[in-house]
């Protein structure tokens, strides 16, 4: 994260570059609804524009559009090429990048004081902070009444040809969430994020929670046929819990919503606290 | 007349059984070599199982016996689902590209000839791409679509630089290879414009044309390895046509073969095989060209020598990069393939420079 | 060894090899014209003539590789092309182009080829096979070349080597196009005693393709003189390679081509 913006008073124009950071625009009410996205997920009242495909950018495009701000997401999403250039001509870039729940927070805030809105990021950022410690404090207070923390594997994706599974990365926000939802979270490679299938086997999850998506929905059934995966305990009892991905693998303001979805699919009769 | 003779009887032994002999020894030694090495495969891996349970669930899934001993059902998903299906497969498509390599190498008459040279990698891996791009359902996937149309890619390849290379006709190898070239080319191009389009599939892409064991199953294998064996042993029952090549189109036509007839039929087994393997495994490099370059050294080139040999020693060299690439974490195989193979290759070329004796 | 034809002169005898009014083709150009001529069993024959004459295209549709436009080649008496590639092989030798080998083999090996009509087994050779080999070896001289890389060998040994794997073939017509192109003298005259020694002790049938006026004369009994794909002179060579000929069909001046007299 680098740059300081000074807030101006003109509807300000700003790019996004994934649609993660989209979610931040949204809530910030002063847009102006010029805003180039990348990909499927359809924010109501915006206009949307192409700028490029996923991790490649049209930097001519972009500057046709005349931004005053550009927001990129960091962690390989955008290259440095394409920010170095808009740099070059002068146009801000704001790099975001979030490891963390507590960095989203950050994030959340940072694009706020950039875009001159910073009192409703905090606003934001707050009701986010009670709305998941509360959920957080329900979820863990049922999970307390078993002996044993379930052992829970999110299914973030799976390739047929190499039998490659990938799962919540080491240390990532999708891990952390799960961890407060008192589970105990079976993670990936920290940096490729896969699990290998005998490292799986070995974790043995009871419960699969599958993060379906407009690219990545299997059913229970096909799940089951994957070679090795019968022996897992969730596989053989058949507790695979799906899951709309939108809110849960995404580092924005929405966090809260994805973090009620998960515990829902964890805990389906628990009363949880309502976020909007 | 010029008198260089030497007695009948001296000569005779000393050259007709030194092959012969040896290679009956070097097949057995391949074949129990091969044995432990998959036997080691399928006792290896990120899981502990001893070399007993091992050996104990295999046994009890073959003939139902269960000689006292317990295991737990992970074990035996990890040693019967995963890794012996893994094994086998390294096995079959190493064989199966080791031939190949074997073959196209007889036909074209170039010792730098590979599974490949008729276009089919770039033919699998763009239908692999297109398999991975179409919006099938998961089933699909899960059927092996893409499996299918990696197959269907890598023939359909061979096939057209077959056509428009000139087919079997005398003396057309140069003009073949360059066609192979040129297909391989174009549809390498296709690839490329596939993988700058796929978005979040590329790696999905990628991961294919690295090639790698991490997809066997028991589906994918019990399905390509009929065609494999039954390509390879066709190949094997023409090794005089393939000898017959040797010394060119119109050599071969004297010693009474169909050249036209017999290269068509080896080529398009050839496809086949390499077709098959690459289906399923991805593209896979080195085995094709080089193992049947250090069978030559160790048997000679006659192709009824080397053709069987090369079998076990493909397999050998896929069951052990395999084995080497999981131990050091599930590196791509092609990688372990060449870092162990490469190095081997010269210390052999640089041995045998002097001909072809070791 | 034992001779492999009928003796030549029995009146029995039908030509082993034939051809009756061949006439080939290519592109609309008469390459061989209405040719006809006989091999006897066990008979020696030179064909020679101007670049362009035809020869190798007479002794491809000889062999039964290519198909005349009309007339008929015959092995036997029978019709080449009815003949299975086989068989043809087995009676028919011909001696292979000096190509290069694309893998390191002994010349043992490579003779073995010539055993390639005679079908051995996937096995390997049995052992009339190794027979063949050895004797064919021994007969032309390269024995002691055996174990070494055909590769490595020099023009003459790989002339000489390649003659044997056509005398492996154990066939009774042995056919060589230009097989003294790239030799020196003395590999030249090696090859031409070796012609008439496997003609004269084995009873083979040898026809040759030279281009070499002075070899023809000299080791050959019978000249075949082509030229515009047309015979123009057939018979012993004091007869078909004199001065006449020599002016008309290679059109140089027959006193600066001085022609040995054939010792009888």
């Amino acid at each position: 994260m680098s740059g300081t913006c000074s807030s101006r008073h003109r509807p300000l124009r700003s790019l996004f570059r994934s649609r993660r950071i989209l979610d931040r625009a949204r809530s910030f009410p002063r847009w102006a609804p010029r805003q180039g996205q990348v990909h499927h997920d359809p924010v109501p009242g915006a206009r949307v524009r192409r700028c490029g495909l996923f991790r490649q950018r049209d930097v001519e495009k972009i500057v046709s559009l005349s931004p005053d701000l550009v927001i990129a997401g960091g962690a390989g999403f955008t290259s440095a090429d394409a920010i170095a250039k808009l740099r070059d001509v002068k146009i801000p870039v704001l790099v975001v990048s979030t490891p963390s729940i507590e960095g989203i927070y950050k994030d959340i805030e940072l694009v706020g004081t950039a875009v001159g809105a910073a009192d409703q990021a905090t606003a934001i950022t707050t009701k986010m902070r009670a709305d998941m410690q509360a959920i957080a404090t329900a979820a863990q207070a049922e999970s307390a009444k078993a002996a044993t923390k379930p052992r829970v594997f999110y299914d973030v994706g799976y390739i047929d040809t190499s039998g490659q599974i990938y799962g919540p990365a080491e240390g990532s926000f999708l891990a952390e969430m799960l961890g407060l939802l008192g589970v105990d979270v079976i993670t990936g490679d920290k940096v490729t994020y896969e699990i290998p299938i005998e490292k799986l086997i070995e974790r043995d999850p009871q419960v699969i929670i599958l993060g379906v998506n407009a690219f990545y929905h299997p059913t229970p059934e096909i799940i089951a046929k994957r070679p090795g995966w019968k022996a897992l305990t969730a596989v053989k009892t058949g507790d695979i819990r799906s899951v709309n991905d939108t809110e849960i693998t995404r580092p924005g303001p929405r966090l809260a919503i994805g973090m009620y979805n998960l515990a829902h699919a964890m805990y389906p009769d628990l009363q949880l606290p309502p976020v909007s | 007349m010029t008198a260089r003779s030497i007695p009948h009887e001296v000569r005779r032994t000393g050259f007709a059984n030194r092959f012969r002999g040896r290679t009956t020894v070097i097949a057995l030694v391949g074949i129990a070599i091969l044995g432990v090495l998959m036997v080691v495969g399928v006792t290896v891996g990120s899981t502990q199982i001893g070399p007993f349970d091992t050996l104990a669930v295999i046994l009890h899934r073959l003939t139902g016996l269960n000689l006292g001993r317990t295991w737990s059902d992970a074990t035996d998903t990890i040693v019967w689902d995963l890794r012996l299906p893994r094994v086998l497969t390294a096995a079959v498509v190493g064989a199966a590209l080791a031939i190949a390599g074997a073959t196209f190498q007889g036909i074209v008459r170039n010792p730098l000839a590979d599974p490949y040279v008729l276009g089919t990698s770039s033919g699998a891996a763009l239908g692999a791409a297109i398999g991975i791009l179409l919006p099938v359902s998961f089933a699909a996937l899960q059927l092996g679509i893409v499996n299918i149309l990696a197959f269907i890619g890598a023939i359909a390849a061979a096939l057209l630089v077959f056509q428009v290379g000139g087919g079997g006709r005398a003396g057309g190898m140069t003009r073949l290879l360059l066609t192979g070239y040129a297909v391989g080319s174009i549809l390498a191009a296709f690839l490329t414009m596939a993988m700058y389009v796929s978005g979040t599939n590329l790696r999905t892409i990628f991961t294919f044309l690295l090639g790698g064991l991490g997809g066997a199953s028991w589906d994918r294998l019990l399905v390509a390895a009929p065609i494999i064996l039954a390509a390879c042993a066709a190949i094997a029952v023409r090794a005089r046509s393939l000898d017959g090549l040797l010394l060119g189109d119109a050599a071969a036509r004297h010693f009474g073969i169909d050249v036209r007839r017999e290269r068509g039929i080896l080529l398009v087994l050839a496809s086949m095989a390499t077709a098959a393997a690459v289906a399923i495994t991805g593209l896979i490099g080195f085995v094709g060209l080089v193992v049947p370059h250090v069978v030559r050294l160790l048997v000679g080139a006659p192709a009824r020598r080397v053709l069987p040999i090369s079998a076990i020693a493909g397999a050998i060299l896929l069951v052990s990069a395999d084995l080497v690439a999981r131990m050091l974490g599930d590196l791509p195989v092609g990688v372990v393939m060449a870092m162990l193979g490469a190095p081997f290759f010269l210390v052999l070329l640089y041995q045998a420079r002097s001909g072809y004796e070791l | 060894m034992t001779s492999l034809v009928t003796p030549l002169g029995s009146p029995l005898a039908t030509p082993i090899l034939s051809a009756e009014g061949v006439t080939v083709e290519f592109g609309g150009r008469r390459i061989v014209d209405d040719v006809s001529f006989n091999v006897a069993p066990g008979e020696r024959l030179a064909l020679v003539g101007p670049n362009g004459a035809g020869k190798s295209t007479l002794l491809r549709t000889l062999t039964g590789v290519l198909e005349p436009r009309s007339g008929l080649v015959r092995l036997r008496g029978v019709p080449i092309r009815t003949v299975d590639d086989r068989t043809v092989a087995r009676a028919i030798a011909v001696v292979p182009e000096l190509t290069q080998l694309p893998f390191a083999m002994p010349v043992h090996e490579v003779v073995a080829l010539g055993r390639l009509p005679h079908d051995p087994p996937l096995s390997g050779l049995r052992e009339e096979d190794r027979e063949a080999v050895a004797s064919a070896m021994d007969r032309v001289g390269v024995a002691d070349l055996s174990d070494r890389d055909a590769r490595g060998l020099s023009m003459g040994e790989r002339q000489l080597v390649f003659v044997a794997i056509a005398l492996a073939q154990t066939a009774p017509i042995l056919v060589l196009d230009e097989p003294t192109a790239h030799l020196d003298i003395r590999h030249q005259v090696e090859v031409m005693q070796l012609l008439a020694d496997l003609n004269e002790a084995d009873g083979r049938a040898v026809v040759a393709v030279l281009h070499d006026l002075a070899l023809a004369a000299n080791f050959f009994p019978r000249v075949v003189v082509m030229n515009g794909g047309r015979i123009v002179a057939d018979g012993p060579p004091e007869q078909t390679l004199d001065a006449g000929h020599i002016r008309s069909v290679f059109g140089v001046d027959p006193s600066l081509v001085r022609l040995p007299v054939m010792t009888a």
